[in-house]
């Protein structure tokens, strides 16, 4: 997929901006802080209905303004798709597709895949657990409307269940709740866990090759009771549903004494090793960012498999974070035809020949 | 606040109190209120008063309802032995609109949510058992919302209503997901009452 164009009215600090990107690599130029992070926020949120950087809608729009405008527009393999969002002060969302408003996000997005890199994607092996969940999460609601459904309803089981267990409720209460952690606690778990499989196809032969040699290992970390199984072995819904079942009997005592949900995949985690050493305590920081790099290259050809369309890559300020090797596999993407956009604040981290093909745009503090 | 006078402040007060209702919506409502007429702000207020003077909740299935019994319960050609359980007032008005219930209903007002403090003591869930309870309904339909917590309410009432001997079933979900029944159009509500199926 392409994008074509971006209008931008009263979105953060833009008053007014319409880009036309280049096909195979745009570049936003400019001193930190000017905003250049904001047109690839606003790209990331009408292609995917979300902004990596969890904002409150409000915050989108200018200071003073009543609403913000995106509208991005797209070629591909369905021709001129045109996603526009509308946000209010108050918060408040209008989707429309070519025109027509849409009653969700859902039906307004998901034309233009996205993958998005940025610094923060760097601390990924060593950060908290939620990273490196939210990372996978947000890849599988890109691939399936049904994955982002369930684990926003999941979440709400959690919260629920788990304000019922502040008030020390009754097990005749708790009941219900308990077989909705089971039920969409076990799908969650099981589409997490194919599509980890799915991406490590991917990774560790990347990693290999980034790395000249390392072997890279990716095991899930449940807190679902299924316990060691190798992340390419598919568990099936009924055995999650039933050891989720023994799990939450298990930790009942805790549960109640704690007065929060143990159990269940929003405790999962994702641990890496390098040539079978523990990747958290152990790995170097290139080791790191290369790991984080090859996840994301990773990304792009899950993208790729099951959506069956070339992704758009975001890069946010991570070229200044990468060697001259992991700029070039980054930027390798560029000539097998992926749409990538970055920010930075020099272009001397690109190849002059790649430059010579861009369209580098600027952008000053307050512009 | 305190830049109003007070008579407008305390008008802001009360709008706020009601649900979705903002201090921005609550500040548009006001204005519209003040600068029409006085006889339209007195036809409003009217009707605010009247409603709560005239309509209660039906004795028996807790909808709204002119005098003791709503319509629809005080009507006999309704089919007492089937029962479908909705969690508000506007959800009775969407399973009629499919013309495919000719049984009674019972409502809820609401459904589960510890986060709001709603457990079924905020409920007519009490009212509901005792009125299985009773005898004469073959079947509950649970058609409460297909959202987390219509889910779960279901989930809770078949646990209650099974061990008395009643026939429980939940609607078909081919609703969208995290939608109102109320939402639901009038065929796929249709379709979802014709394919319910049996609680475990
Ligand atoms: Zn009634």
């Amino acid at each position: 997929m392409h994008i074509t164009r971006i209008n931008l009215t009263n979105y953060r600090n833009i008053r007014s901006w319409v880009v036309e990107p280049h096909r195979s690599l745009t570049v936003f130029l400019g001193p930190n802080a000017a905003g250049k992070t904001n047109t690839i926020e606003a790209i990331q949120v009408a292609c995917t209905g979300t902004s990596f950087r969890k904002p409150a809608w409000s915050e989108l729009v200018q200071w003073g303004e009543p609403a913000s405008q995106i509208t991005v527009e797209a070629d591909g393999e369905t021709p001129g798709v045109s996603t526009t969002l509308v946000v209010g002060v108050d918060g408040q969302r209008v989707w429309k597709l070519n025109g027509v408003k849409k009653r969700s996000a859902a039906a307004a997005t998901r034309f233009v895949p996205v993958v998005v890199f940025t610094p923060d994607d760097l601390a990924m092996v060593k950060g908290p657990a939620e990273q490196r969940r939210s990372n996978l999460d947000a890849l599988g609601e890109q691939l399936s409307p049904v994955y982002g459904a369930l684990r926003r309803d999941y979440m709400r089981v959690v919260r629920q269940r788990n304000a019922l267990l502040r008030e020390e409720a009754t097990p005749t209460e708790l009941e219900p709740w308990d077989v909705q952690v089971i039920t969409l606690g076990a799908r969650l778990h099981t589409h997490r866990r194919r599509l980890l499989s799915r991406v490590a196809g991917y990774l560790t032969p990347t990693y290999h090759e980034l790395s000249k040699g390392e072997s890279l290992g990716i095991r899930m970390v449940d807190r679902c009771g299924v316990g060691e199984t190798p992340i390419d072995k598919e568990v099936s819904n009924d055995v999650v549903v039933e050891r989720l079942r023994r799990e939450l009997a298990r930790r009942m005592s805790d549960e109640h004494l704690r007065k929060v949900t143990l159990v269940g995949p929003h405790r999962d985690d994702i641990e890496f090793t390098i040539n079978g050493a523990e990747a958290r305590p152990f790995a170097s920081q290139g080791q790191q960012r290369t790991i984080a790099l090859a996840w994301k290259l990773a990304e792009v050809r899950v993208v790729n498999t099951v959506l069956m369309k070339t992704p758009v890559l975001l890069l946010d300020d991570v070229m200044s974070e990468l060697d001259q090797d992991r700029r070039a596999a980054l930027t390798g993407l560029i000539q097998q035809d992926i749409q990538t956009f970055v920010t930075t604040t020099n272009t001397g981290y690109f190849d002059p020949e790649l430059l010579d093909q861009a369209t580098v745009l600027k952008v000053g503090l307050g512009s | 606040m305190a830049f109003y006078a007070p008579p407008i402040a305390r008008l802001l007060e009360e709008l706020e109190r009601l649900p979705g209702i903002g201090p921005k919506s609550a500040q548009r409502l006001a204005y519209h209120i003040l600068r029409g007429d006085a006889e339209s702000a007195a036809r409003l207020a009217e009707a605010i008063v009247e409603v709560k003077r005239s309509i209660r909740f039906c004795e028996r299935c807790f909808n709204f309802a002119e005098g003791e019994l709503c319509d629809i319960c005080a009507d006999p050609t309704r089919d007492p032995a089937m029962l479908c359980v909705v969690e508000e007032p506007r959800d009775v008005v969407a399973v009629e609109r499919t013309g495919e219930f000719r049984g009674t209903y019972h409502v809820l007002q609401g459904a589960i949510s510890p986060i709001d403090g709603i457990g079924p003591d905020q409920l007519r869930v009490r009212e509901l058992v005792d009125r299985v309870g009773r005898g004469g309904i073959v079947e509950a339909i649970i058609a409460t919302d297909p959202d987390i917590e219509g889910e779960t309410t279901a989930l809770y009432l078949a646990r209650l209503l099974k061990p008395l001997g009643v026939r429980v079933t939940r609607i078909a979900s081919g609703l969208p997901v995290g939608g109102d029944l109320e939402y639901a159009d009038e065929v796929t509500l249709g379709k979802a009452l014709e394919a319910r199926r049996e609680m475990e």
